[in-house]
């Protein structure tokens, strides 16, 4: 049970957009999808949605071809911002039409979480702010019962108060039913704390795909600091420094071990505690500059 | 999906503007059938007072002049005779002033393209397209379902055809109808069922693969203007038929062909406009990087639309011939060498370009 992406590639007027992107998306997970603007991760949205054929590769959704059938694409749910058709409608009628695609849509619940966020039922999808509007399309696919919910750039252009209802709507969902979530940004500040994998994507390919659970399994970032300016060599051979505030040093362990610990300990650091390893410390320590990446430099 | 739940989500959404083309045709087949009859009246029946007298005293004066077939007949029959709406053997490929006006046809062949055009459009404008094959509708089943809309569209023309001649047939005086060819009738009001078929089909596929709104409605129009300007040129009738009448009168006469050759036009057009539908994908790609076949048909009809408009129009005023066809093949003839020279231009530019990295 998974949608299973590869080699899929995207050329648009004579230009590759995205290329060879394999990855597989399993059930109850958020995954994040990180690249600059112009990176292709709405054309790799699109084309997964069958808004655009792909130019080469297969989409597979819980073993099931959709380019034989494509009906098995109601299991995954993407609503394109620049849908046109929503302008001139009522949440209700819009709610109607995707009840009658989405065979295990929840009208019920759609009230009552519109109710919940203070939006009318009654009220007209162009009168919504960008932020409402966003908010309405996360409930639209939180009730829409597929199994894998596609957002992109969700947290765009959101203030803060709107950006943590949308996430807690997200972790909520993801305990209570078997759903799981692509989220695309631009910002890998925003993921933080909310994916179990991430994938990059840059100049048109995936560079990285890492499982996060995975990673903090084995991986762990310390704060240390030393009676003097010296680092000492356990820390050099087996760890990546991170950031340094003057006497501070922030480091990451690939291969966190009792035995490294005890070495570590031995050197009699001051202080050592663990920090919570985010996106943006993996993003460092594999990619190395993030401008790297996220610049396209 | 089925094919049921991808066409009632269709026309859920078009459901709009189809309505109002659906209305609007039958009313153009009761306002241009109410034209007609009001206008019978006023000439035939309601002459005035002065008018009746004036026609009793030249009748006792000239009543020679008052004959049907050579024979001297009463002034009532005279009139009955000299106003009948229906000309006797109208539908014959002889007769020059028998036929019937079909200038209210216009308003059915211009909904027809507007018709095509937001089959084209609209779907792709709205990103509804998209909405349904992410639901996993199939392409072809969202083409059927237009296809079905062009369907009710023809059917509105068709009801519309029946209103406007029940309207006329109902309304003026049987005695004024004495020559009137049912056969005929309906004969010319499949053959304009027909032509708005191919019409809509026509803008259809245009619209496929001209992505300005505005660019495909012209092209669709000058194709249009210039493939009946092709088949109702006099002149080409004289050459082809070696008879002095009209072309059209004789399309008119021959209404099971005439509706026989338009259908099969419009099979063809439909036939072309699934063929790219099914390959339809929503990135905007400029005319270059369309497939082999959007090109070629972008190619062929920039050539007829533009090159029969140029043959009618500026060729004509500095032409010997008399044939429409000949100016209009010199016009597709002009506008292809101009095409091919900035074909040659654009393929080395893009080269040079190539070459520079």
């Amino acid at each position: 049970m998974s949608i299973q992406v590869e080699n899929i590639s995207k050329t648009i007027d004579g230009r590759p957009i995205i290329q060879d992107i394999s990855f597989e998306w399993r059930p109850q997970r958020i995954i994040g999808l990180v690249g600059r603007n112009g990176a292709g991760k709405t054309t790799l949205f699109r084309t997964l949605a069958n808004h655009y054929l792909p130019t080469s590769g297969t989409l597979s959704i819980d073993g099931v071809d959709v380019q034989t059938t494509p009906v098995a694409r109601q299991k995954l749910f993407y609503v394109d911002t620049q849908n046109n058709f929503f302008d001139g409608q009522t949440l209700a009628q819009i709610s109607a039409l995707y009840a009658e695609g989405y065979p295990k849509f929840d009208t019920d619940r759609l009230k009552q979480l519109l109710a919940e966020e203070q939006l009318p039922f009654k009220s007209r999808y162009r009168q919504l702010s960008k932020g409402q509007r966003m908010l309405f399309q996360i409930l639209l696919a939180l009730v829409s019962g597929t199994a894998y919910i596609i957002l992109d750039e969700p947290f765009d252009g959101l203030d803060i108060l709107v950006r943590e209802r949308i996430v807690g709507r997200i972790v909520n969902e993801i305990a209570e039913r078997p759903t799981s979530f692509l989220i695309s940004s631009h910002n890998l500040e925003e993921l933080d704390g909310l994916c179990d994998q991430v994938l990059f994507i840059k100049d048109d390919r995936l560079v990285a795909n890492y499982d996060l659970e995975n990673l903090r399994a084995t991986a762990k970032k310390l704060q240390l600091v030393f009676p003097d300016k010296h680092v000492p060599a356990v820390v050099k051979d087996h760890g990546k420094l991170i950031k340094v505030y003057g006497r501070v040093l922030e480091v990451y362990f690939d291969h966190y071990t009792p035995e490294l610990e005890a070495e570590l300990k031995a050197a009699q650091p001051v202080m050592m505690a663990p920090c919570p390893l985010t996106i943006s410390d993996v993003f460092r320590v594999k990619l190395g500059d993030q401008r790297a990446v996220m610049g396209g430099e | 999906m089925t094919n049921k739940q991808v066409r009632h989500l269709w026309w859920s959404q078009t459901r709009s503007w189809l309505v109002w083309l659906l209305v609007l045709i039958p009313v153009i087949g009761l306002m241009t059938a109410v034209q007609t009859t009001q206008l019978q009246r006023t000439l035939v029946v309601n002459m005035t007072a002065t008018e009746v007298q004036q026609q009793r005293a030249d009748f006792k004066k000239h009543p020679n002049d008052y004959k049907i077939n050579g024979q001297r007949v009463s002034l009532t029959r005279y009139n009955v005779a000299q106003n009948q709406f229906f000309h006797k053997n109208q539908y014959q490929p002889h007769d020059y002033a028998g036929t019937p006006d079909k200038s209210g046809n216009w308003g059915y062949y211009l909904l027809a393209l507007i018709g095509g055009l937001l089959f084209a459009f609209w779907g792709r404008r709205s990103h509804y397209y998209e909405f349904l094959l992410g639901l996993g509708a199939r392409r072809r089943q969202i083409w059927r379902s237009q296809l079905a809309q062009g369907g009710a569209l023809l059917a509105a023309v068709a009801v519309a055809q029946l209103i406007h001649w029940g309207w006329i047939i109902t309304v003026i005086a049987p005695k004024y109808q004495q020559y009137r060819d049912l056969n005929g009738i309906i004969g010319n009001a499949v053959a304009s069922v027909m032509a708005s078929g191919a019409i809509l089909a026509l803008s259809w596929l245009i619209g496929q693969f001209i992505k300005q709104f505005w660019f495909a409605a012209l092209l669709s129009f000058v194709i249009w203007r210039g493939t009946v300007e092709i088949f109702t040129d006099p002149a080409t009738g004289d050459m082809l038929l070696h008879q002095q009448y009209l072309l059209e009168t004789w399309w008119q006469a021959h209404y099971w062909l005439t509706s026989g050759l338009i259908l099969l036009v419009m099979l063809g057009l439909l036939w072309l406009g699934a063929r790219l539908f099914t390959t339809w994908t929503a990135e905007e790609q400029p005319a270059s990087h369309q497939s082999g076949l959007a090109r070629l048909l972008w190619f062929v009809s920039i050539v007829i639309g533009f090159g029969t408009m140029i043959g009618d129009n500026i060729i004509i005023e500095i032409s010997n011939s008399s044939f429409s066809l000949t100016n209009q093949l010199w016009g597709m003839l002009l506008v292809l060498i101009v095409m091919l020279a900035w074909q040659l231009w654009w393929s080395q530019r893009r080269s040079r370009e190539v070459a520079h990295g």
